[in-house]
């Protein structure tokens, strides 16, 4: 069952002098179902901010459709898009800069309410935010604190009991937790994974680190410079990475365990990146398995099994399609 | 042979408007010839602090409160600025966090690279661009000429972090302090900026001194490490014991705050105690797992459990044989 379903998204920003177009999500398609959790895994500038902010209505695609729920956000008028977001929330990367430094916390976690659910009495409001800052593991007292009295974690806990209090069906995490501490991060994680558990979430996850990812994501898509070049179930691409990419970012990782070295699989470094007005495949010119049709013409998402798919020539084409 | 870098005792604190913060106590730690050690530490460890009194570099409102850094047996706390000025490039290359920092956009990589080669010696023109040439080429710049000619701008992360470690090692330095040299950098790059340090260092002789907060890079890039946690030295030793089997209950909490799979992760409840003044106990006491009456009451001291294996916690053998035994309540 589609929660959320993105169609052939496209997405180009301008320069303020227009000098310079950079085409930051090229036809992408992503199907997210209710109760699943997708991570979006990419380095910086892969277009995986703006695939999630897409995702959420806060942008608008150039071309191709979202459909939350069977509902096209880009024919809602803003007043209708408006009563949709208490479905889908956001839990920002920087806590310390997405929360209002002079508004208390039961505020901060109020105001989507009041936005929201103007039907509900202050009092229900209150109990609201109570139950939300209980579910996120916060002392009541918490509440008449502000952000900057809180710790890191705290606030990311704020953080993510204004985007539940609306109890939303997705939540859009957006590198949740990369500011934080290895020994927060861990407890937040955990939070996210029981929360969804307990409120039923489906989860779209901006993330750099796949280790993060496979922590709690059923599904996961590899993106670089605006593309998706590997999607499928996190299983799958951490066991048979078919894309060059994909093993590069794996053989990247380090493990904290010496005794445990991950396989090297290394790009052309230093190489002069493509045009990036190219619909070509972005690793053209720093891929070790380059072949001559990688520089002439696009190759599009290919099924390697199952829902596993790959942008790569080396992937033999469909049968079916 | 002595360690190229020893640093004992060190205390550094920091004026701020809300008081004196504490944020290196007692630290103590060598790193010897031709080998790489790691510090590793979260936010408000005092990792920072230790290299940059290290390095003589403490901003002005931090001060060296006590304690003594010696390189190659010489004196650096309390050595004249001229003198630790002569010291750092020539002897101590630094590579930080964010190379666009380090580089000046507007000053040709050349220039800046001969500037800082004629800082410290006489070199003729063209000797210094021979240097610089071969310097970047070691480093792992695959056009040498070209990325002289140019400004920072016209480079990616990886390769400007590249010019930085080739500058910081052109003159020769015994030591390379870096601090999170690859933070800022891609993943797909991180390796293999790294794989470049550890390659300059080991085949001179060089020491290394990493500061991160990525337990992976000094697990696959360091001999030794030394954990640091509020101001403290709380683990030391080499990073195969170290990582494989921690004494200290704040090392065994980070690495089993590292996904791996998708179990349910351990973490550190609580959060970095505010440094103002000297606690009374054990600085971990309040995240501890195991805390007794005792840890609330004296602070434990640095003290050696096998090899070169040092810990600062009362109970740590008790703790590992509860760990490998039955569980004991609190």
């Amino acid at each position: 069952m589609a929660l959320l379903s993105l169609d052939s998204v496209e997405k180009t920003f301008t320069s303020g002098d227009r000098t310079r177009v950079v085409h930051a999500v090229r036809n992408v398609s992503l199907t997210v179902n209710r109760g699943s959790s997708i991570g979006i895994i990419g380095e910086s500038g892969s277009g995986k901010s703006t695939l999630g902010r897409l995702g959420v209505g806060l942008l608008q695609p150039d071309e191709g459709t979202v459909l939350f729920d069977g509902v096209d956000l880009g024919r809602l008028s803003a007043r209708d898009l408006r009563r949709m977001r208490r479905s889908f929330q956001v839990v920002f990367q920087e806590p310390l800069g997405s929360l209002d430094p002079r508004m208390r916390v039961a505020s901060i976690v109020e105001e989507p309410l009041v936005i929201h659910e103007r039907r509900l009495s202050k009092h229900d409001r209150r109990a609201r935010v109570r139950e939300a800052l209980d579910q996120v593991g916060l002392a009541p007292s918490v509440a008449e604190r502000r952000p900057r009295e809180l710790s890191g974690g705290q606030q990311q806990r704020v953080g993510i009991a204004r985007a539940i209090v609306t109890r939303p069906e997705l939540l859009l995490l957006d590198e949740p937790v990369s500011s934080l501490d290895l020994s927060v991060r861990a407890l937040i994680l955990n939070l996210l994974k029981d929360l969804q558990d307990e409120l039923e979430l489906t989860y779209l996850f901006i993330s750099h680190d796949i280790e993060t990812v496979r922590f709690f994501c059923t599904e996961t898509a590899v993106m670089l410079r605006g593309s998706i070049l590997e999607i499928g179930r996190t299983a799958a691409i951490l066991e048979e990475p078919q894309h060059p990419y994909t093993r590069a970012l794996l053989s990247s990782r380090l493990s904290p365990d010496p005794r445990v070295q991950f396989p090297r699989y290394e790009l052309q470094r230093d190489a002069t990146p493509t045009a990036s007005a190219s619909e070509l495949c972005p690793l053209v010119g720093r891929c070790p398995v380059e072949l001559p049709r990688c520089s002439v013409e696009p190759v599009g998402l290919r099924r390697v099994g199952g829902e596993h798919r790959s942008a790569c020539f080396h992937v033999p084409e469909d049968d079916a399609a | 042979m002595e360690p190229r870098i020893v640093v004992e005792d060190l205390s550094v604190r920091f004026t701020t408007r809300r008081g004196e913060v504490h944020a290196v106590s007692h630290v103590g730690f060598e790193v010897p010839r031709g080998k790489a050690v790691g510090i590793v530490g979260e936010t408000g460890s005092g990792k920072s602090a230790t290299v940059k009194a290290v390095m003589g570099l403490l901003p002005p409102a931090g001060r060296i409160a006590g304690g003594s850094v010696r390189l190659d047996g010489e004196e650096l706390v309390g050595a004249s600025r001229r003198r630790l000025r002569q010291i750092r490039g020539a002897r101590l290359g630094f590579v930080g966090q964010s190379p666009f920092a380090a580089l000046n956009p507007v000053i040709p990589i050349q220039k800046q690279f001969l500037n800082a080669l004629r800082a410290h010696s006489r070199w003729s023109a063209e000797d210094a661009r021979a240097r610089a040439l071969a310097m970047l080429e070691a480093a792992g710049i695959v056009e040498p000429e070209r990325v002289l000619k140019g400004y920072a701008h016209e480079l990616s992360g990886g390769m400007a972090q590249r010019v930085v470690i080739a500058i910081a090692l052109s003159l020769g330095a015994e030591v390379l302090i870096a601090d999170e040299p690859t933070t800022a950098l891609d993943a797909t790059v991180q390796r293999q900026v790294l794989d470049t340090i550890r390659s300059l260092v080991s085949e001179s002789e060089r020491s290394l001194l990493i500061v991160t907060h990525d337990l992976g890079v000094v697990a696959q890039y360091c001999d030794e490490v030394v954990v640091m946690y509020a101001g403290r030295v709380v683990e030391a030793g080499t990073v195969e014991g170290v990582f494989t089997s921690p004494a200290h209950p704040y090392t065994a909490g980070l690495l089993a705050s590292i996904p791996d799979g998708n179990h349910r992760l351990i973490g550190i409840p609580g959060a970095v105690p505010t440094l103002f003044e000297e606690p009374r106990g054990c600085t971990f006491a309040p995240r501890c797992l195991h805390t007794r009456e005792r840890c609330e009451r004296e602070e434990p001291q640095g003290r050696a459990v096998g090899g070169s294996r040092s810990v600062r916690c009362h109970f740590s053998e008790a703790i590992r044989e509860e760990k490998h035994g039955a569980p004991v309540s609190r």
